[in-house]
């Protein structure tokens, strides 16, 4: 029997360590991710899935609506094909017209409802959703993937496997909009359900069904080419295939924007990892399982590509990170003596931060009994609630402040590096963007995204005051400063909410905010086109509908991907 | 379909509080306040846009409130969003009554006595020119006409607490309060220009790959 260390005296790892950028830009997917949630639930409550329409011409427009259906409720995606000229397709926000656009529907919708969607859904955030929609979307193909697979299943043969493989995907969503925004339902509407209350479960659900419809849709087109000659894709090559994604800054405000939230996810995979090195032994099955997995995901590393400087160089120390944990598992032979924190303290020093947080995450799979509950507090529906305290003295917020920013207050935020960058939206289609404050006229227009530097004006000015009085006197003559006290208060209690670097900083890789995010999405395939944008690969490997079953409704991101 | 998600209003609030000059800390909290208004089924978008446009170009110094005596007063009409703060800020000190005076848009002020009424844990009665409201942390019942631009108000706590009743979960404002706002909103948001537009968010601007 293994016995789980009570919480309080569990040792979760410094936030001070784990929440710099650069370690948030190393973090991998783990069982707690959102999808894996998502697949758990579905295969374990056995949902029942079904494709009421597919009305997609001989143009290859027109829509289909696919049915998810929960113990308790259903959730329907409908889907709209275009027909988009190549000169207009675009991952920005700017975009205007797709190859695919989607609204996940809250039950089955009738034909008013998906005629109303027609009108709508199309032109994204030129048009509106009802309360009865919980996500907007779209999605562009990936144009020679696309192409080649159309081409050989028109022909009759599969197409090229090693293809498949280097892309991934043969659509990449370009948005996922949900929690109110564009007149979809808030949030609060659908937090007390079960298969709602885990963060974006609403758009785990919109990408599972989306890939569905994808394959779906990439037969259609072999069969308006290649007519009778034309074959379905082969379930093995489907089943490698996942969503991409097309990630830009509009993600990376986020994390900045729900502290509490994001505390919340570290905290929960912190303490997953805390239980698993407190754990006194691992017994012959449990090690067994860790290094199969392990030797599955080093497999995979070999499909993980990218252009960009970075990401190789990353990729090749994560390379030469697994060849050091193999030479490590076949050495070790002793299970006992708290395993898996010796195998963690060995990381620290012997791996590099994507090394180390890849192990973090694989130590977790072979105890989803011990960790599995805590995504139950990985959401947030109480930090909007919170109101500042103001009798809370000047001292104490002091002390807080210095709690996830002591380090800012040593900063010479004066200095032009310091404060290089500007976080701003854009008046083209309301785009976020990051300038150069010094070199663009950006800074009148400045979002708050800057909390170290916020934090550090408010402590300047709380220094002139006595510690004893309560906050509420100084914010009357301050009122500037509220949000950073506000702040303060409300990370009090998250210790990972605060991300420990400097965020307008010279330097700063918004991708490390954007991957940290990702990867509790349970993203993988982590592709940086610049410093700003990121490609991922959402569900590769996942069992469709028809083969979801408890037995891989967790370890298809294992999944050997074909060759 | 005209309705907007609470989450919408919220933000389309806090901006145009952005864009007419507030704080970011002052703006959220407007937000939150509309957001709480349309949830008890209060028209919070006419109250702010009427008070945006009437402090514009002023000096907000001018409306910001300070203790007198036994309540808030500003220099010229009172900010309400400014006073409500204040309130929230000092729930736990509040005297047993209070006056508001002259403070604008006065609906704008009555989630801030909501939240002093939690923090309290108690009921709050707000009472004017005809005017009276019942509040608690979740709860609100309104008599007289709140559209009005300008009231003194008597606030005092009263230790029944009003039962939660059925929110909105929904905004409905008029196209035209809406797009005053949504200029308001406008003012945050910087001018695109080319060069912004290829270096701001990193990606190219055709993609097919």
């Amino acid at each position: 029997m293994t016995v789980i260390a009570p919480e309080t005296s569990l040792h979760l790892r410094d936030p001070a360590v784990v929440m710099r950028l650069r370690r948030l830009g190393s973090l991998h997917a783990s069982r707690l991710s959102f999808m894996r949630i998502l697949t758990r639930r579905m295969a374990c409550e056995h949902w029942r899935f079904e494709r009421p329409a597919f009305a997609v011409n001989d143009t290859g427009t027109g829509h289909a609506v696919y049915t998810a259906h929960g113990p308790a409720r259903s959730y329907s995606l409908v889907a709209f094909a275009h027909d988009l000229p190549d000169h207009l397709r675009s991952d920005r926000v700017i975009a205007e017209a797709w190859d695919a656009t989607f609204a996940l529907f809250d039950g089955v919708p009738t034909d008013e409802d998906i005629e109303r969607l027609r009108q709508n859904v199309p032109h994204q955030e030129a048009g509106r959703v009802s309360e009865r929609e919980l996500t907007l979307s779209r999605a562009n193909r990936s144009v020679r993937l696309w192409d080649h697979v159309v081409e050989r299943l028109a022909q009759g043969r599969q197409p090229d496997a090693d293809q498949l493989v280097r892309v991934g995907y043969l659509m990449r969503t370009t948005a996922v909009y949900g929690s109110g925004k564009f007149g979809a339902a808030d949030r609060a509407q659908i937090a007390q359900r079960p298969e709602m209350s885990a963060p974006f479960q609403a758009e785990m659900l919109t990408v599972y069904l989306i890939r569905i419809f994808v394959r779906d849709l990439v037969e259609h087109h072999a069969r308006l080419r290649g007519g009778d000659q034309a074959v379905p894709l082969a379930d093995d090559l489907a089943a490698g295939l996942g969503i991409g994604n097309s990630t830009g800054l509009g993600m990376a405000p986020f994390l900045v924007n729900h502290p509490v939230l994001f505390n919340n996810w570290i905290l929960a995979r912190e303490t997953a990892i805390a239980r698993i090195r407190a754990l006194p032994q691992a017994s012959e099955t449990e090690w067994r399982q860790f290094t199969t997995l392990f030797e599955q995901c080093q497999a995979r590393l070999a499909h993980w590509q990218s252009d960009h400087p970075l990401q190789i160089a990353k990729l090749d120390g994560l390379r030469q990170d697994a060849g050091r944990i193999q030479a490590r598992l076949t050495s070790e032979t002793v299970l006992d003596g708290q395993p898996w924190n010796r195998l963690m303290i060995w990381a620290e020093t012997a791996l590099t931060e994507e090394g180390q947080e890849w192990l973090a995450s694989l130590i977790l799979e072979p105890y989803g009994a011990l960790v599995d509950d805590l995504t139950d507090q990985m959401a947030d529906d109480v930090a909007d609630t919170v109101r500042l305290d103001g009798r809370m003295s000047v001292g104490t917020v002091k002390h807080l402040i210095r709690q996830s920013f002591a380090w800012a207050l040593e900063l010479n935020w004066q200095n032009t590096k310091a404060c290089a960058r500007a976080w701003y939206v854009s008046a083209e289609k309301l785009e976020p963007r990051l300038g150069e404050r010094h070199d663009e006229p950006i800074a009148d227009y400045e979002q708050p995204l800057a909390p170290a530097r916020d934090a550090t004006a408010a402590y300047e000015a709380l220094a002139m005051w006595e510690d004893t009085t309560p906050v509420a006197r100084f914010l009357m003559a301050h009122p500037d400063h509220r949000l950073a006290i506000l702040r303060a208060q409300l990370v009090a209690n998250a210790p990972y909410g605060e991300i420990r670097d400097n965020t307008i900083d010279a330097d700063m890789l918004p991708i490390d905010m954007l991957r940290a995010k990702l990867s509790f999405f349970g993203a993988g395939q982590f592709d940086p086109r610049s410093d700003r944008w990121v490609r991922i690969c959402m569900y590769a490997g996942a069992p469709y509908p028809q083969n979801l079953s408890t037995d891989n409704a967790d370890f298809w991101v294992y999944a050997q991907a074909s060759s | 379909m005209t309705s907007l998600s609470l989450g919408e209003i919220e933000a389309l609030a806090l901006k145009a509080a952005r864009g007419a000059g507030y704080d970011w800390g002052l703006a959220r909290e407007t937000g939150r306040a509309v957001r709480w208004l349309w949830r008890h089924d209060q028209r919070g978008c006419a109250a702010l846009v009427d008070w945006l446009d009437l402090r514009a170009g002023t000096d907000p110094a001018l409306h910001r409130p300070a203790w007198q005596q036994a309540g808030l007063k500003a220099d010229l009409f009172m900010c309400p969003v400014s006073a409500g703060c204040i309130l929230s800020d000092h729930a736990h000190d509040l005297p047993d009554r209070l006056t508001l005076q002259e403070v604008t848009c006065p609906l704008l002020v009555l989630p801030f006595i909501a939240d002093a009424a939690g923090l309290c844990g108690s009921g709050m009665i707000v009472t004017g020119p005809k005017l009276e409201a019942h509040l608690s942390a979740d709860a609100l019942n309104l008599s007289g006409d709140w559209s009005l631009v300008c009231a003194t108000l008597e606030v005092s706590t009263q230790a029944c607490v009003l039962t939660s009743e059925d929110h909105q979960h929904r905004a409905n404002p008029s196209k035209d309060v809406r797009a005053r706002l949504e200029n308001w909103a406008h003012k945050t948001y910087a001018p695109a220009t080319e060069a912004s537009r290829l270096l701001g968010a990193g990606a190219g601007l055709s993609d097919n790959d």
